[in-house]
């Protein structure tokens, strides 16, 4: 005897499923080259940050 | 997030770097999502855009492919991908303009619940030194997350 069983399947993003593949291109990027004005914003904002949230 | 990702991601070895295309009503446009070390030990900026024909990345273009979801769930994707690998790590971003940070806050505002149980997100407040906890209705100028510590209880 079968009994039906429901199964809830999460949706949302975090249980999205992607195919990663690893290029080897890629990792040749100087990544902090990429955008270097918005680099040096962030370092700028930061800078005035006291410290990280505990 | 209600929209589902791009589902092929591609990715540099130590996951700095991810690229990924959306597909829309302007044909298939190349984005770049890149994680680069900050002054501040420990963060990392999140830069996202269209790679131009030169291979750079250009952070202020409008590809209005008609995808804008799919492509900020897609970065989303990566980011949660990135920090399952370095979960210690803070991830610092702003919009490249003030109305693009608006659309991010509104983005996790809606998706507050789902980002809640796997990051903790804090927010750049004008006038402000120090992060806050994010909440709905706050004038956000940057956003600082980091995944969420899981405590494991043995008996």
């Amino acid at each position: 005897m079968f009994m039906k069983k429901r199964i809830r399947i999460p949706k949302g993003i975090m249980n999205a499923k992607v195919t990663l593949t690893i290029d080897k291109e890629l990792s040749k990027i100087d990544v902090k080259t990429v955008a270097p004005e918005k680099l040096a914003e962030a370092n700028r904002r930061l800078e005035r940050m006291k410290s990280l949230p505990k | 997030m209600r929209h589902e990702p791009y589902t092929n991601l591609r990715a540099a070895e130590d996951f700095q770097v991810f690229e990924f295309e959306s597909v829309g009503g302007h044909g298939t446009i190349r984005k770049r999502i890149a994680f680069m070390p900050t002054k501040m030990a420990g963060v990392y900026n999140l830069v996202f855009g269209d790679i131009g024909e030169n291979g750079t990345l250009d952070i202020y273009a409008t590809s209005d492919n008609g995808d804008r979801n799919r492509v900020l769930a897609t970065v989303t994707k990566a980011v949660e991908i990135y920090t399952s690998r370095y979960p210690e790590r803070w991830i610092y971003f702003s919009g490249s303009t003030r109305e693009r940070t608006r659309l991010y806050r509104m983005a996790i505002n809606i998706n507050l619940q789902e980002l809640s149980e796997k990051f903790e997100i804090y927010a750049e407040v004008s006038g402000r030194n120090e992060f806050q906890a994010f909440n709905k209705n706050m004038p956000v100028e940057a956003f600082l997350i980091r995944r969420k510590k899981i405590l494991y209880l043995c008996s």
